[in-house]
């Protein structure tokens, strides 16, 4: 009894990384080859594009929305970027272009969703399809892969972004960067808390006299800029941006993270940390699976229970109000 | 004078504006004409997402156009069900020829036996299935996969080699391709008892995950002798894996693919230590030829059977020239 009112006491944030440490003593233990220098910053690596792209997402589930578009505005901007450095563009000007691209799309997801009211679990679906179709007519004409040229992919910056400081990955060491200024954000400043305020309840905050439509596209935006974030770290970790990736299951590893970290998909409740755990814990999973073997099937079931259960968790710390109907009121 | 040279120019300028086929009034010419021009191929592969499919749908494309024939591609991108909702969709509009790229042996073997029935003919490239068609045409996954396994048998057994580990990392452990390529790799590594594969991945064809699991793969195995990735399109997440750990030319990776440039280039700069092309612009050729012969045979659909393995060659650093790089 006593256990199980402490265990309720507990923050999903505490029992994700209790979770981590245990996995951790586990593999340990059970795994040849988990317990070198090498491999715990190939945990990092591995998550550190999903776990970039889960910090965007977090800023729009903490305000209340959801961005199913995010992974392919995130390929977009970078495709669009292969192209211009590979025809002789400079890799700044580049850079930028693929931003502009990624910024005008959440502005638009955005717009669509305060202004036209849309639901955004639709209204992003859609805009997902119209990237995907659009990008495929002008960015990835007859392939579904853009290599970036040799030149380009020995060029200062991209070998900076894919070298290693003390064996970690630059990358990943701009994933945790990216974590702190983000809680900084949220946290200390008036456009984080209002962005809670919004997530909590935001028929009380317009009430209040939060300009809730100008935070929704604010969010959209900060959430498509991380995901491009994300996609040219992709890009100089293997040199190449694949269409394919628009329409597979990233999308679904990044909600996974977001929710498993503590972001509860109601809004305004998790952190940044809360993203970094999950991402270090399913980090950790599918680090050990490849060293044991399992086969990919296998890791999605591990992958879906995880969710499962911590969609069970968040159920459990924030339940349902009956008087509103909302969860964890 | 003035006169003949302007009927000369006259004569010329129509004689340009013919097409070319048609100057040509010989029998067989006209035969095929009749039998080719104009008539409509229909072309579904399991995905465009994949570079070798798209490699045969550019060529299809140029050949289908040279020979005046309607060419259409239908995309299901990897969903079985779209697939032979597609096939299924064709058979009231009746092409001539529909060119399928099956997922497995199974999902399209009925619909396909429809579709012969209906009087199209139907030709399945690089995966067969159980309803043997009026052709196949591919690579024989096996034989593939054999050539892989001796070509890491000869490294792994090397003098100089750093181990007798390897590894193999796979497409798929559900498409048939990839079982058949995994036995023939699998039916030369095990003729040497004292090679020891440590590891199998899957990683979908997907350059990144091929990247995540060779990265973590190289890193608890630095002695590897040889990486067998099934596909050169995820092999480059290994090749770049092997080059960020550092052991670019000391664990050799060994693939199979589309060939092309991109297969060249990672052989010259020995990112990929041998890949086994199945040439995709050559079967896409094979393709059509077939295609226009069937078109031309005057046999029932579903009547004959042929089959035809087609030719894989090696790339390396010491091939290049006679796989035609350079």
């Amino acid at each position: 009894m006593q256990i199980s009112t402490r265990l309720s006491q507990l923050s999903q944030e505490q029992i994700v990384f209790g979770a981590a440490v245990l996995l951790s003593v586990i593999f340990l233990f059970t795994v040849p080859g988990f317990d070198t220098i090498g491999n715990f910053s190939q945990i990092l690596e591995r998550v550190t594009v999903v776990g970039i792209l889960a910090l965007g997402a977090s800023i729009v589930v903490i305000g209340g929305g959801l961005d199913l578009s995010q992974v392919a505005s995130a390929m977009a901007g970078s495709g669009l970027a292969v192209l211009l450095m590979n025809t002789g563009w400079p890799i700044s000007t580049s850079l930028l272009v693929g931003l502009l691209v990624c910024v005008a799309i959440g502005v638009i997801n955005g717009y669509i969703i305060a202004y036209i009211e849309i639901p955004a679990f639709f209204a992003t679906l859609a805009t997902n399809l119209v990237i995907f179709g659009v990008a495929r007519v002008l960015l990835f004409k007859s392939t579904f892969r853009l290599y970036l040229d040799d030149a380009v992919a020995d060029s200062p910056f991209f070998v900076f972004l894919s070298a290693r400081v003390f064996a970690i990955p630059v990358s990943t060491l701009l994933f945790i960067a990216l974590v702190l200024i983000l809680y900084l954000l949220l946290r200390h400043t008036t456009v984080g808390r209002t962005l809670y305020a919004i997530g909590d309840n935001s028929r009380t905050a317009r009430e209040n006299g939060v300009p809730v439509r100008l935070y929704t596209i604010f969010k959209y935006t900060f959430c498509a800029i991380f995901g491009y974030i994300a996609g040219i770290v992709f890009l100089s970790t293997i040199h190449n941006i694949d269409a394919g990736v628009m329409i597979g299951t990233m999308i679904f590893d990044v909600i996974l993270i977001v929710v498993l970290g503590g972001v509860s998909l109601v809004g305004g409740r998790g952190t940044p940390f809360s993203v970094l755990l999950g991402a270090i814990l399913i980090g950790l999973l599918l680090n050990g699976m490849t060293l044991l073997d399992l086969n990919n099937d296998l890791q999605d079931v591990a992958r879906g229970l995880v969710l499962l259960a911590a969609i069970v968790i968040d159920n459990r710390l924030h339940p349902r109000n009956e008087e509103t109907a909302r969860k964890g009121e | 004078m003035r006169y003949i040279l302007a009927s000369l120019i006259a004569i010329l300028g129509c004689s340009a504006s013919i097409p070319a086929s048609a100057q040509l009034k010989d029998a067989p010419h006209e035969q095929w004409a009749k039998d080719v021009e104009g008539k409509s191929v229909v072309y579904i592969p399991v995905s465009l997402s994949l570079p070798l499919m798209n490699i045969w749908k550019d060529e299809l494309e140029i050949r289908a156009k040279e020979a005046n024939i309607e060419f259409t591609t239908l995309d299901p991108n990897l969903d079985v069900q779209k697939q032979n909702q597609m096939i299924a969709s064709l058979i009231p509009k009746k092409p001539d020829v529909i060119i399928v790229h099956n997922p497995d042996r199974q999902a399209l073997a009925r619909i396909l036996k429809q579709a012969n029935k209906a009087g199209i003919y139907v030709i399945q490239i690089n995966m067969g299935s159980t309803y043997a068609s009026d052709a196949f045409i591919g690579v024989d996954a096996y034989n593939l996969g054999s050539k892989m396994g001796k070509a890491a048998a000869e490294v792994c057994l090397a003098p100089d080699a750093p181990s007798k580990n390897l590894a193999i990392v796979t497409g798929s452990l559900v498409s048939q391709f990839s079982i058949d390529q995994m036995n023939g790799m699998l039916s030369e590594i095990e003729k040497h008892p004292e090679l020891n594969v440590v590891t199998k991945q899957v990683v979908n064809w997907d350059p990144k995950t091929d990247f995540d699991k060779v990265s973590t793969i190289v890193d608890a195995h630095k002695d590897l002798c040889a990486i067998l990735d099934e596909y050169d399109g995820e092999a480059i997440g290994a090749a770049r894996a092997l080059e960020r750990a550092g052991l670019t030319g000391k664990t050799k990776l060994i693939s199979a693919g589309a060939g092309g440039e991109f297969a060249c280039k990672y052989a010259e700069n020995g990112q990929i230590y041998k890949n086994f092309s199945y040439q995709a612009k050559e079967q896409a050729i094979q393709f059509m030829t077939i295609a226009q012969y069937l078109m031309q045979s005057g046999l029932k659909p579903g009547s004959v059977t042929t089959t035809i393995y087609t030719p894989s060659i090696e790339i390396s650093k010491d091939t290049l020239k006679d796989a035609g790089c350079q």
